[in-house]
């Protein structure tokens, strides 16, 4: 029905920002988030409400055969919903859930979020987006589904139990202030694999080096080839591609060369290879500590 | 899953249990096939549960044979039967999606309900309730996905959710009922529309319970005759009385006194109820007096009632021709006719005739006997009066009514019940089939009065205690244990008058009772206020105290014990450099820190110690000592404290 959909557009939307707006002033992104009254939501389930109407039938029943043991049912039956809203709310109260500041993940694949739960929690489940409901038990993980390469923030995802009796909905929606870093996946490209030796002897420009003249810029010297080889060799303008397997250099950003520079990134830390980094954002000397291929993966995630 | 199956079965189980007095022995042989067929298939999970399809069809079969017994059962069975077959089937072919158990878990409370509509007496009550948490407990594990390993019994919210039950019980508002619903259908017992010989013999042995009385005056109670009329034999054909239905209501205004009871009536599927003298005031308004002051129900009564009455001890007059009460079936009976054509002639008035009926049964050879043997000749009234002479209330009351009438005095007979059994310290009386009487009401100046002649042969009659075997069929199987005087028939005692109590406070519970509790709740806190509200801020406070102290308790031990000296210390400062400041600072007081400081290692470190001369010392016992040490710690400590709080006094003044 197109037309009720844009008659209620609006008005969603004005839910929708209300929401927002409550969800961030009550639910606001944190790294640990403690669940008190503000943060959960209570309210009955379909069960819960046929319930009441079970209660109602009880009670005319009752009335009608004006039958006093009937009545204890229906008023106990009363007494259950009226607990299990206690119950609900207090099986979520003063839980505190907290993850990881950052996670790292390859694009395409789904991550694991580990979460922490400061106590025990009956039937909690767990929904991130549009995935399937998840049971949380002893074992505390969300799984996200596959992202594209980038660094996001973990979205809002939806909390609830319905422990006693299946009869009242106690939910929440908590924002971890968590960091998700998608690195491309690895692929690389044929054409750049060469290996050292065939340039070790070239001397003409043809790669784009040439010999050192003075009054070169200081700036396209080939340093880490001096380190190594004692060649004073420049680097010609314009020349995006690269030789080196050591450094990854580029200005523009490119998917292919991403997912290029990834497989590299990660095969160097298979052989604990230095590698450096010089991309328009951020640049990066040389390491080979596991940090360090962190964050040469974490710029390849964020480049653009 | 497999937890909550079977609980679910066992649940249906008991259900067939409390339902059996409204199925009849096929329905109950086919349920409990279907429920065979659900234990096999829980013993044997290999086998899938039955599809959809296969419960449908069966259904649809099920449920034309349910309709073609729908003559004996009535409406109120045949809906429990369809009821419980669809949570059977439903059962049999469950699959854990949402909506299949909860399904079966709202019918089940609802068939919960229609066990009360059948029965409601207090061991009855007591069965279903186990029944009724095994159903919650099912729900319970299923809404925690069955599979909690750290599942404990909800125990508490249990306890709390009948305490709730009881509040609302007594708070809830009382409504009548909203339209008529068909009643189930009980087995008739007691007096019938017709009286005679054969019909009651066997009621006279039977000590099933008829109903149950409570006077509000019980000196009044224990002076008036116990006789409870509950319907009036017009007709006689030679062998059974036929009883007239009357329904006009009673107007009745006398100045006579007038004595107030309850009776808690068992079901026994008729509209007469039971009453002494003519009723004038009746609580529930669903039952009449009619013109003869019986009591009338509009329904037969098919559950148990209690109902309110206030009589008077007369019986008003009557409005119609009095040939009804001359009616005698002709040429039968002509020794009687023709005794009582000898007082007509003799120009006898009504109270000599009936001294004459008296005399004659008085002086004869007359006998009380349940088991007089049946009567041969179709002059039944001759035979009995004038050569049997053996018989038990229906025949003298028969006999005493043909001659009253044949000698022109207007009579009739009256069935209802006589006497009965005081309980529990003269609290209430209980009134048993065995109490089952027939006597004679007849016209004199226009009034009618009772008359009983079974009391010229057994006057024991009209005393309260008349005794019967307590507990038939017990006694019959284990003998004297269960007799009155022994413990058997004291528990069975016991038992009977705790479903009395059930029944009188807990069953007829009504809008007045709850008016009346209601009230005397308010009177009772308008009394007590005062005391109430020093009780509870006492106790508020003790709250508040506890959960401070409760919140005191989980701070860490440095913390604790430095009390509010804690607000001087620098987050990455020990409590030794602090109290070395805090020295430096205020230096009149330095002594009482340095004690303070003292106090606070002894008061932390010192249980290292204990532990280690506990280890090297084999002359002090392991537990003496370290009681003793703990102890020590402990006034340590409060003594650290103690100082810390004084010393912030003083530091804060110097400040």
């Amino acid at each position: 029905m197109p037309l009720l959909t844009s008659l209620m557009a609006p008005f969603k939307q004005r839910w929708h920002r209300w929401r927002d707006r409550y969800l961030d002033k009550h639910l606001p992104s944190r790294p640990r988030i403690h669940f008190g009254q503000q943060q959960l939501f209570v309210f009955p389930t379909a069960l819960g409400g046929i319930w009441l109407g079970l209660i109602a039938l009880c009670y005319l029943l009752g009335t009608n055969y004006q039958n006093n043991l009937i009545l204890l049912l229906a008023y106990w039956l009363l007494a259950v919903w009226l607990l299990a809203i206690v119950l609900a709310f207090r099986n979520l109260y003063q839980l505190e859930l907290s993850s990881v500041t950052d996670i790292d993940g390859q694009a395409g694949q789904p991550m694991i979020v580990p979460l922490q739960l400061n106590r025990a929690c009956q039937g909690l489940h767990l929904q991130y987006g549009d995935a399937a409901p998840v049971r949380l038990s002893t074992s505390t993980a969300m799984v996200l589904p596959a992202l594209s390469r980038g660094s996001y923030p973990l979205a809002r995802f939806k909390l609830w139990s319905e422990h006693p009796l299946g009869l009242i909905r106690c939910w929440t929606y908590p924002q971890l202030a968590c960091q998700v870093w998608v690195y491309p996946q690895p692929q690389r490209l044929a054409e750049l694999q060469t290996s050292a030796s065939d340039q070790a002897d070239s001397n003409d420009s043809i790669d784009g080096l040439r010999d050192y003249q003075p009054g070169d810029a200081l700036r396209r010297v080939d340093w880490p080839r001096l380190a190594r080889q004692q060649r004073l060799v420049v680097r010609d303008v314009g020349q995006a591609t690269q030789h080196d397997p050591t450094l990854i250099s580029a200005t523009q950003c490119n998917e292919v060369l991403a997912s290029h520079f990834a497989a590299v990134v990660l095969e160097a830390q298979a052989t604990a290879q230095p590698i450096a980094l010089q991309l328009p954002h951020c640049q990066l000397t040389y390491g080979n500590s596991r940090e360090h291929y962190q964050q040469l993966l974490r710029a390849l995630a964020t480049w653009s | 899953m497999v937890m909550t199956q079977r609980l679910l079965f066992f649940v249906q189980l008991g259900l067939l249990a409390l339902l059996s007095s409204a199925m009849q022995p096929l329905t109950q042989a086919w349920f409990a096939v279907l429920l065979l067929t659900k234990a096999y298939q829980l013993t044997h999970p290999a086998h899938s549960v039955w599809s959809v399809r296969t419960a449908n069809l069966l259904a649809i079969a099920g449920i034309s044979c349910f309709l073609l017994l729908y003559q004996q059962l009535g409406v109120v069975h045949l809906m429990i039967h369809f009821l419980y077959f669809a949570a059977v089937l439903r059962l049999l072919s469950i699959r854990f999606q949402q909506h299949d158990v909860a399904q079966l878990l709202l019918v089940h409370y609802l068939l919960f309900a229609c066990c009360f509509i059948l029965q409601q007496q207090l061991w009855f009550a007591l069965v279903v309730t186990p029944f009724l948490f095994l159903n919650l407990i099912a729900q319970w594990l299923w809404a925690s996905g069955d599979a909690e390993p750290q599942w404990q019994f909800p125990a508490l919210p249990i306890a709390l959710s009948m305490v709730l039950m009881l509040l609302l019980f007594v708070i809830a508002p009382r409504l009548s009922p909203f339209w008529q619903v068909p009643s189930p259908k009980v087995a008739k017992t007691g007096l019938s529309e017709v009286m005679s010989a054969n019909s009651i013999d066997q009621l006279l042995t039977s000590d099933e319970l008829a109903f149950r009385v409570s006077f509000d005056d019980n000196n009044q109670a224990l002076n008036t005759a116990m006789y409870f009329r509950s319907r009036i034999y017009n007709t006689f054909d030679g062998n059974e009385w036929q009883s007239s239905f009357n329904q006009r209501p009673l107007r009745f205004d006398s100045t006579l006194p007038r004595i107030r009871y309850q009776v808690i009536a068992e079901p026994h599927q008729q509209q007469w109820l039971f009453g002494l003298g003519s009723a004038v005031d009746i609580k529930p308004s669903d039952i009449f007096s009619n013109q003869h002051g019986l009591l009338v129900r509009q329904q037969p009564l098919a559950q148990r009632i209690a109902y309110q009455v206030s009589s008077i001890d007369a019986i008003p007059k009557t409005e119609r021709s009095l040939q009804a009460f001359l009616q005698l079936p002709s040429a039968l009976n002509p020794q009687t006719l023709q005794l009582a054509q000898q007082s007509i002639l003799q120009g006898h008035s009504t109270a000599q005739v009936v001294r004459r009926f008296s005399e004659l049964v008085a002086s004869g050879d007359y006998r009380y006997t349940l088991s007089p043997g049946a009567m041969t000749s179709p002059h039944a009234v001759d035979e009995f009066l004038f050569s049997r002479k053996r018989g038990f209330c229906v025949h003298y009351a028969q006999a005493a009514t043909v001659f009253l009438r044949a000698a022109g005095v207007p009579a009739r007979m009256v069935g209802g019940y006589l006497g009965g059994q005081w309980q529990a310290n003269d609290r209430y009386l209980r009134v048993s089939q065995a109490n089952a009487h027939a006597w004679v009401e007849y016209l004199e100046n226009n009034q009618w009065k009772r008359y009983d002649p079974t009391l010229l042969v057994y006057p024991e009659l009209t005393q309260q205690n008349a005794s019967l075997q307590q507990g038939g069929l017990l006694q019959q199987l284990g003998g004297d244990f269960w007799s009155p005087g022994h413990f058997g028939g004291m528990l069975i005692q016991w038992v009977q008058d705790l479903d009395y109590y059930w029944a009188s406070y807990v069953l007829s519970f009504e809008k007045d009772d709850q008016q009346l509790l209601q009230d005397q709740l308010k009177q009772w806190l308008q009394q007590h206020w005062q005391t109430l509200t020093v009780t509870l801020g006492a106790l508020l406070l003790l709250a508040l105290g506890y959960w401070r102290y409760v919140g005191w308790r989980r701070l860490p031990l440095p913390q604790r014990l430095l009390g509010p000296l804690w607000a001087f210390k620098q987050p990455q400062e020990s409590v030794d450099r602090l109290l070395e400041r805090l020295a430096l600072a205020n230096p009149q007081h330095q002594a009482a820190i340095r004690q303070l400081q003292q106090d606070y290692h002894q008061a932390v470190y010192q249980r290292a110690v204990f532990q280690r001369e506990v280890f090297q010392g084999p002359e002090h016992p392991q537990t003496g000592g370290s009681r003793h040490r703990h102890q020590q710690q402990t006034h340590q400590r409060w003594a650290c404290w103690w100082q810390s709080q004084r010393l912030y006094r003083r530091v804060q003044k110097a400040n």
